[in-house]
């Protein structure tokens, strides 16, 4: 993974040294508060519903033991004991002291961490699959380019105004684990007929209170073009995006508006210029450094392993327990005799992708201990040890039983997205969490969960979606009807490769009312279903809403009936997303 | 209005405190952020001055305005005015704008030193991606050394050109080794922890003396004292030089352009002086640009030494031709150098080929947007950057100020 160097290390302290001057430069009146808001926002702070937040970036989710340490003791020193780990695979501390912040920050510089852009209308922490350089399925490590592009995109002097934020993610799998097409840009790793290696560019897509799915702008980007590229779009959108409705200033909304043909067409005339004229682009990345950074992603050292292992067979055959984890947990290592193991952080009952001080440690000593010192944070909001030989999982397993870490439901009912909802968050109009644990506990019996097979429900406290919940199997958005809550319900929403946007089934429910609704859904797929191989969504697209609507709503006759839009009036919040 | 550059903050020029919002004449043009760079595209190489106003500093578009007309090859004055504040005066200057003008109410709340400390970070991920990384760790590293790499040495002799340009001359350890053309960090002993700036080392690698050439910054941390030195006083000078603007940083070839504005100078006056740089090139075009006659002083000496050296007199009397430019008052050559090399002026007053990679390598000191125009000139005749562990056929380096 990468290392920070000299050079890392200075730009990080320089960068903390300079916040402080910023923080200093506020209380003197040198800058106004209006001034200061961006900079404090650039540097991962923000002001939270009870307290401030501060957001650390974990690079295309990827940090070592060290680094995880690190992060239990920033939570149990400056906060309450735990860290929340986000769907932009970064790490909130929800309770720190805003005097406490530079101290913070020290330590996170002094395992090379950061918070830098990790919120403001900037070039956000660049996300990537979470499998990268393990899967089973991937073409191309996406990691080089998730770190060129975050250096390329750390202060950059032309970017850091932006009309809205701005999110990048990369995927080297033809099996989409970064949804890409939700993002502003969405990477795809291909290989063209030539079999010469570039990147299929998807622009505007994203969720929030606009869900599109994004378009491709550029079906074979060649690989040294990259920078170039991104320049040309960012510098369109930097121009003509809307700066006139916060709302509206996101990438999806010029696109959607200027139509795909003319916005291509004003993209490639930018890349042109940059690429025939003589400033040519910011950038031209020296040779040297492209390949300085991808040495640091070089595959750790395998060993040469059969495939089959005798202890982790013989372990499968005597503990049930074991064998439904490793069915749900585990996924396809591209090194024969290796597992990737996905710890979830979706326990029944806790909150999702919160993970206590001990728990990190625990992970971090399991990591640094069987793991070639690896971790990666999933857009789940679950962990992810990369690289396992399947003859330790057993041993790993038994690690995770201790600390209430080895819960066997990924991909299932009960390993649900949630944002943090209006337990932490000033935007949000409904709880996101309770609901969550309403639900996971109503389907907590582990066989029931398999019986249902892959769920994906996602929760979201407000229409800024941090939540996921367009993308859900089953998406639930909490919204505020003249002071309660009240959640919406969508179908068939996708957030692989196939995205699709779900489909709000009708009125929304009270709190108390989710599960039974849930509930009721369940039992209509079970019964519709062709056979347990059928997951909810195929059938969803097989037979698509109708059938599902009247299981919803069982006394409205045939169909229900559609209700208005929420008007933006009735809902009021002042907007962001993770 | 205060004009902030990077030199400090100053007054707007009385030729062009005239330009108002709206006023738009042939040579000056007002721009706002919603402005279409491409409107103007055709008319840019008449223009000298645009003007790019800034409603709010949260509003980028003005950064990628400047970006676009750089691109397009504008190679005039660029100014952002309005809502800039001092925490983007570095993004200001890195999308290609000159100077910043400002309200006397933001002046006054972001006073000059804010401004200039904003310049003071040496390490971006863009100029490492650019592969200047192994430098600045260079300059990292002595920037860092301990107090036990210093050697305090005797002042000589000191010089003052102008109310802002002094040079100063001081005792060389026999153990001090350099390339010419490379810089160190020099310091004065009056703190604990005293500050250290980069200089480039103005006298050759064969001189028994040191000769830094240096701007005075008013509120500058070093040169507010480093300008009233005087023979005898002590000045600090750590152990290692390093640099890109070396004779060994560029294959080799015929002739040899040293680029300089302003205090970039200082390079240069050493390398015009090493017997190496006459035995690799043919011929050597010095350039310098600066505002008026008075600060082009010091180079022109520089010239006149070289061609009195004993030890390089003879070559550099056959080879080596001074290319002075004013860009403020007027004189017989005006203008940015870029502009001289753009219409051709520049080849054609000293019978001279345009630039092509065969025969011309080239080392560029000056102010950044100066850096950045004439690299993308060098590279649009299709010359590619060099460096210490890769040589190539130019190489370049920021001026040093405060």
């Amino acid at each position: 993974m990468y290392r920070y160097d000299e050079f890392d290390d200075a730009l990080v302290r320089d960068r903390v040294q300079r916040f402080r001057g910023q923080v200093e430069r506020r209380i003197s009146g040198a800058l106004t508060e209006d001034e200061f808001k961006p900079l404090r926002l650039q540097n991962g702070l923000y002001l939270q519903l009870h307290a401030y937040m501060l957001r650390v970036a974990i690079p295309y989710g990827t940090l070592n033991s060290r680094q995880m340490r690190q992060l239990a003791m920033i939570a149990e020193r400056w906060d309450r004991g735990y860290g929340h780990f986000t769907t932009r695979q970064n790490i909130q501390f929800n309770w720190p002291k805003l005097t406490d912040t530079a101290a913070i920050l020290d330590a996170l510089a002094d395992v090379g961490m950061h918070a830098i852009q990790t919120s403001g209308n900037c070039i956000r922490n660049v996300t990537a699959d979470h499998f990268a350089g393990a899967a089973a399925d991937e073409i191309e490590d996406p990691r080089p380019t998730a770190e060129l592009l975050r250096q390329w995109s750390t202060d950059h002097p032309e970017f850091a105004f932006l009309p809205r934020k701005f999110k990048i993610a990369v995927t080297g799998s033809p099996n989409d684990r970064a949804v890409t097409k939700a993002h502003d840009i969405g990477l795809r790793m291909i290989r063209n007929e030539a079999e010469e290696p570039g990147y299929e560019v998807i622009v505007g897509g994203g969720l929030g209170r606009t869900p599109m799915v994004g378009k491709v702008v550029r079906a074979f980007l060649p690989k040294s073009d990259l920078l170039a590229y991104v320049e040309a779009i960012l510098r369109v959108y930097n121009l003509e995006g809307r700066r006139d409705n916060k709302y509206k200033a996101r990438i999806k909304i010029l696109l959607h508006e200027t139509g795909l043909e003319q916005f291509s067409a004003a993209v490639e005339r930018e890349f042109d210029d940059l690429k025939a004229v003589q400033g040519g682009p910011s950038v031209a990345v020296d040779p040297q450094e492209l390949a300085r950074i991808e040495a640091y992603f070089s595959a750790p050292a395998f060993e040469v392993l059969d495939e089959a292992d005798e202890t982790f067979e013989t372990a499968l055959a005597a503990d049930g327990t074991f064998r439904a984890w490793s069915k749900q947990n585990l996924a396809e290592h591209r090194q024969p005799g290796y597992a990737i193991a996905t710890i979830s952080l979706k326990a029944i009952g806790e909150v999702p992708g919160d993970a206590t001080a001990d728990q990190m440690r625990l992970i971090a000593d399991i990591s640094e201990q069987f793991g070639h010192d690896e971790l990666r944070i999933s857009h789940e909001q679950n962990i992810v040890l990369p690289h396992v030989r399947k003859r330790d999982l057993p041993a790993v397993f038994a690690l995770l039983q201790t600390a209430g870490l080895a819960t066997a439901n990924l991909g299932l009912i009960s390993d649900i997205i949630a944002c943090p909802g209006m337990d932490y968050c000033a935007l949000a109009t409904a709880r996101s969490i309770p609901i969550a644990q309403d639900i996971a506990r109503h389907f907590a019996d582990p066989t029931y969960a398999q019986t249902i097979g892959e769920m994906k429900i996602k929760i979201s406290g407000c229409i800024n979606a941090c939540g996921h919940h367009h993308v859900a199997h089953i998406g639930i958005l909490g919204l505020d009807r003249r002071g309660v809550e009240n959640y919406q319900i969508t179908l068939g929403g996708d957030h692989t490769e196939t995205l699709a946007i779900g489909e709000r089934a009708g009125p929304g429910f009270g709190a108390e009312e989710v599960v039974p609704a849930i509930q009721r859904l369940i039992d209509a797929y079970l019964t519709l279903r062709n056979g347990p191989k059928e997951t909810f969504l195929m059938v969803y697209r097989r037979i698509g809403a109708e059938p599902f609507k009247k299981a919803l709503y069982p006394d409205s006759g045939s169909t229900a009936p559609n209700p208005p839009a929420p008007s933006s009036d009735v809902i009021s919040f002042s907007g962001t997303a993770g | 209005m205060p004009l902030v550059t990077t030199e400090g903050f100053r007054l707007i020029p009385s030729n062009e405190t005239s330009v108002s919002a709206e006023s738009i004449n042939d040579r000056f043009v007002n721009l706002s952020g919603d402005a279409q760079a491409e409107a103007l595209r055709d008319k840019l190489a008449d223009l000298d001055l645009i003007r790019i106003e800034f409603g709010s500093f949260a509003d980028g578009r003005g950064f990628s305005l400047a970006k676009r007309l750089r691109n397009y090859g504008y190679k005039g004055h660029l100014r952002a005015s309005g809502h800039v504040i001092s925490d983007q005066f570095r993004y200001a200057l890195d999308c290609g704008f000159d100077d910043v003008e400002i309200s006397d109410e933001l002046a006054r709340r972001q006073p000059e030193a804010d401004w200039v400390s904003d310049r003071a970070t040496p390490v971006s991920y863009i100029e490492r991606l650019r592969g200047r990384g192994s430098s600045i760790v260079a300059q990292l590293k002595e920037k860092y050394v301990s107090q036990d790499g210093v050697f305090e040495q005797q002042v000589t002799h000191v010089k003052h050109y102008t109310d802002g340009l002094f040079s100063f001359r001081v005792t060389r350890p026999s153990s001090f080794r350099f390339r010419s053309g490379e810089f160190v960090m020099i310091g004065m002993p009056n703190a604990e922890k005293p500050i250290f700036r980069a200089y480039s080392i103005a006298s050759p690698s064969w001189d028994d003396e040191l000769e830094f050439y240096s701007i005075k910054v008013p509120d500058g941390p070093l040169t507010e004292h480093l300008q009233h030195v005087a023979v005898g006083d002590t000045v600090l000078v750590r152990k290692k030089a390093t640099g890109t603007l070396v004779a060994d940083a560029l294959t080799p070839a015929k002739r040899l352009y040293l680029l300089a504005t302003g205090t970039g100078m200082a390079p240069f006056a050493s390398l015009i002086r090493d017997p190496y740089v006459y035995e690799k090139f043919e011929q050597v075009v010095l350039t310098h640009s600066c505002r008026d006659h008075n600060e082009l002083t010091y180079g022109r000496e520089a010239v006149g030494r070289a061609k009195a050296d004993p030890l390089v007199g003879e070559a550099a009397q056959r080879k080596l031709i001074f290319y002075p430019t004013t860009t403020r008052e007027t004189g017989p050559r005006m203008g940015r150098i870029t502009l001289h090399i753009e219409t051709g002026e520049l080849f054609r007053s000293l019978d001279l080929p345009r630039f092509d990679a065969a025969n011309d390598r080239a080392m560029i000191c000056g102010s950044l947007p100066m850096v950045h125009d004439t690299k993308a000139l060098l590279e649009a005749a299709g010359l590619t950057e060099g460096s210490n562990s890769r040589p190539g056929d130019f190489v370049v380096e920021r001026a040093f100020v405060e």
